[in-house]
């Protein structure tokens, strides 16, 4: 479905005040616009692809039964209220898997005779891997931070914690990554120390 | 391997395959099969009888209890009413004594 003219010019909580009253296009309209930047969202706390649209999925479906959930008079903005919509669902996701060693399917379609591309390819499903490796707090922070550019108190209300917490899981995350690259062969500077 | 390179610049490398193209449409099909929660949705918003009626009996402020003591009572008086005049109809058309006792007498000899 391709976003209309009309859709850009209004906002996010003026759409949701229509979904709230049952408009079906509002509710289109949000869909087209952020499914996009949430099933991104929804893939780095999973990283598989078809695991990501069924939790973005679920996500709106949510969003649709139920949109008075979202309360527009305590002021929140729409993205960030349904960022912790899709992390939640993210969440409960990844708790009720079953425990497998997957490899992620990112680089699935990379130019398969350049030398430098698989090697590119080889780094980034390291990364991935290494990243899926983390607690599951520790990857919310660090999507919702460094990949969402959410700030660390909307993040840190998402996640249900204080920001010195998220702050905390951030450190952590970032050393553990960069712990677990130093196994796998990757030389990762400490920024604390140049 | 061997690159040099800062958590940072590395997370930055991080690749999103991109979401099949369908999706969007798939979600708002999929949504539009759920009702929402609290609302009647636009389209479906048309009058109907029994909504109508649910409406109308709601907008009775009296307790259950109260409206069938009050329904009651009218039924009460109103039957009592209906009673009252099928008394006076019943003793005209009822056998009287008078009769009775005019089975076996000559009924003009007594009066």
């Amino acid at each position: 479905m391709a976003i209309k003219p009309d859709d850009v010019k209004e906002s996010d909580e003026s759409l949701m005040v229509r979904v709230r009253e049952g408009d079906h296009k509002a509710f289109a309209s949000l869909v087209n616009r952020h499914s996009r930047m949430f099933y991104a969202a929804a893939f780095r706390m999973c990283g598989h692809q078809q695991e990501a649209e069924d939790i973005v999925q679920e996500a709106f479906i949510k969003l649709w039964k139920n949109p008075h959930s979202w309360d527009p008079e305590n002021g929140a903005k729409f993205s960030t209220w349904f960022y912790r919509v899709v992390t939640n669902q993210a969440l409960d996701h990844l708790r009720k898997r079953k425990p497998q060693a997957e490899v992620p399917e990112t680089l699935s379609d990379g130019a398969p005779d350049a030398l430098d591309q698989l090697e590119a390819g080889s780094m980034q499903a390291d990364l991935e891997r290494a990243i899926q490796s983390l607690p599951e707090r520790q990857k919310a922070a660090l999507n919702l931070c460094f990949y969402e550019g959410l700030s660390n108190k909307d993040a840190a209300d998402i996640l249900g914690v204080g920001v010195k917490a998220l702050e905390s899981l951030l450190m952590r995350a970032k050393t553990a990554l960069r712990d677990e690259m130093a196994r796998m062969g990757y030389e990762v500077k400490d920024k604390r120390y140049g | 391997m061997g690159e040099d390179m800062t958590i940072d610049a590395l997370l930055q490398q991080r690749h999103v395959p991109e979401m099949r193209r369908h999706l969007s449409a798939r979600i708002i099909d999929a949504a539009m099969k759920h009702p929402q929660a609290g609302a009647q949705t636009i389209e479906k918003s048309s009058f109907s009888f029994k909504g109508w009626w649910a409406d109308f009996w709601d907008g009775f402020a009296l307790p259950q209890p109260a409206l069938v003591m009050s329904l009651v009572l009218l039924l009460g008086i109103l039957a009592g009413t209906k009673f009252d005049f099928d008394l006076s109809d019943t003793d005209q058309d009822r056998p009287s004594y008078e009769l009775v006792v005019s089975d076996g007498t000559d009924l003009e000899a007594l009066l």
